[in-house]
């Protein structure tokens, strides 16, 4: 339906906007594991993944796993960080999912596509499911060097990795 | 002669400070919120429960409505809105003979400052022909005394009974600029495990001075056999800190004397319970 110039020019500009936020980027591929558990009633968890400076201020949220606003504060340390602001995790969000190993890949930019500088952060993962429990942990990372993380498994999520591609 | 009547007047006024302090540390008033963290579009309530109790957050004395007899007190509670107006929705305090409980709407984005509504309460204190020690809650203007009542003096008292809720984030809390709250760096919807708190105690929206004692105890004393209180101090600037060992609520209380220039008051005192939430890490 689109005019062949306008749909031409869409893609110059898509290439050049891919092009400007990818170009310097380190890469993350978060492998998150959601643990199947013997319990009634199961409710999907809440989910939520997202960077911090060492100084423990949010950058940008990389995934949120939601349903209903009104829980997202049970999603506590990630609440407190970026639920202020609905520009903090709208481009981050998704429904929740079932038990299973999930890849989430970050692209190295924030909600905004700007590049996040390369340097040493607080990758967080946290986890609450309705009737159960909640789980949260940090990692320290550096996105200026190639490498794997392995996140602890706790009761809410199973080991996890993170492999962070540097530029 | 006078030696004894220096003597005697002083051993009144220790009393009568010991009466004091033992007064503002003898029976906690709190308020428990149901949340002090809400999120999502639609309008929230909040419940607040207030009593009079020395098991901290397990309820023991209601106040009584102002209207002798009634079921509800639509002015024992107020709540400042993040902007700072007071909350003109009717807030019905009802009358549950060991708590009184309260719905509070919030409206808007932000930190809602939720406190009772402050009253001066007015003690005297007296000893009486044998020599017992006795208080009653008048001005000695107002009080029905023993005939041979002696050493009376009155204390004017106000507490401050508050607590925070936020919805869709924090913000900077209203002061109640009467008497004595917390303000300063951490927020109090923002407390965590294992982090460090640092408030500062301001009296009249002022910041105190140094050397004031504050305890911060844990709830559910009921259920441990050692209430475990912190006792910190406040630097110059009137700030103190803590680091929260265990998540569950909190009660910061402390007093402070005041000057008082009223007719037929001797002493003044401010006292402060403030009810705090911890999360876990």
């Amino acid at each position: 339906m689109l005019k062949p110039n306008i749909f031409i020019a869409a893609i110059v500009l898509l290439t050049a906007t891919l092009f400007q936020s990818y170009g310097n980027a380190a890469e993350l591929e978060i492998e998150l594991t959601l643990p199947d558990l013997n319990v009634q009633p199961y409710h999907r968890p809440y989910v939520a993944v997202w960077l911090e400076t060492p100084q423990r201020k949010h950058v940008t949220t990389i995934a949120l796993w939601v349903e209903k606003a009104e829980w997202f504060k049970d999603l506590r340390q990630w609440w407190r960080k970026a639920g202020k602001s609905a520009a903090n995790f709208d481009g981050a969000t998704g429904a929740t999912k079932r038990p299973g190993t999930y890849t989430i890949n970050w692209n190295g930019a924030d909600l905004d596509g700007k590049t996040v500088v390369a340097g040493k952060y607080l990758l967080n993962l946290e986890v609450v499911r309705e009737e159960g429990g909640r789980d949260y942990t940090r990692v320290e990372l550096d996105l200026n060097k190639d490498g794997k993380i392995t996140i602890d498994g706790t009761n809410e999520f199973s080991q996890s990795f993170v492999t962070i591609k540097s530029q | 002669m006078k030696i004894n009547l220096l003597k005697s007047a002083l051993i009144g006024a220790l009393t009568f400070t010991a009466l004091a302090s033992s007064y503002a540390n003898a029976h906690a008033r709190w308020l428990v919120p149901s949340h002090t963290s809400l999120s999502g579009d639609k309008a929230h309530y909040v419940m607040i429960d207030a009593s009079i109790s020395n098991e901290i957050f397990a309820p023991d004395k209601a106040y009584r409505p102002s209207t002798e007899g009634a079921e509800y007190d639509d002015k024992l509670l107020m709540a400042l809105t993040p902007g700072g107006e007071q909350v003109t929705d009717t807030i019905r305090a009802y009358y549950l003979k060991r708590k009184n409980s309260a719905a509070v709407k919030l409206e808007d984005q932000g930190t809602y400052h939720i406190a009772m509504t402050q009253k001066p309460m007015y003690m005297t204190f007296y000893k009486n022909a044998a020599g017992e020690r006795s208080r009653v809650f008048a001005k000695k203007s107002d009080a029905n005394l023993p005939k041979d009542a002696s050493d009376i003096t009155t204390m004017k008292m106000i507490s401050t009974v508050d607590t925070f809720v936020s919805r869709n984030g924090t913000s900077k809390p209203a002061l109640l600029g009467v008497g004595l709250e917390i303000s300063g760096d951490t927020h109090p919807n923002d407390l965590f495990v294992g982090e460090q708190a640092r408030f500062q105690l301001l009296s009249d929206g002022k910041p105190v001075g140094e050397g004031i004692e504050i305890s911060i105890l844990k709830g559910d004393t009921r259920y441990r056999n050692n209430r475990g209180e912190v006792k910190v101090t406040t630097d110059k600037n009137g700030y103190f800190s803590t680091t929260w060992q265990q998540p569950g609520l909190y009660l910061i209380e402390t007093s402070k004397k005041v000057e008082v220039t009223e007719e037929g008051v001797d002493a003044g005192r401010y006292a402060l319970f403030t009810t705090l939430e911890v999360a876990p890490e």
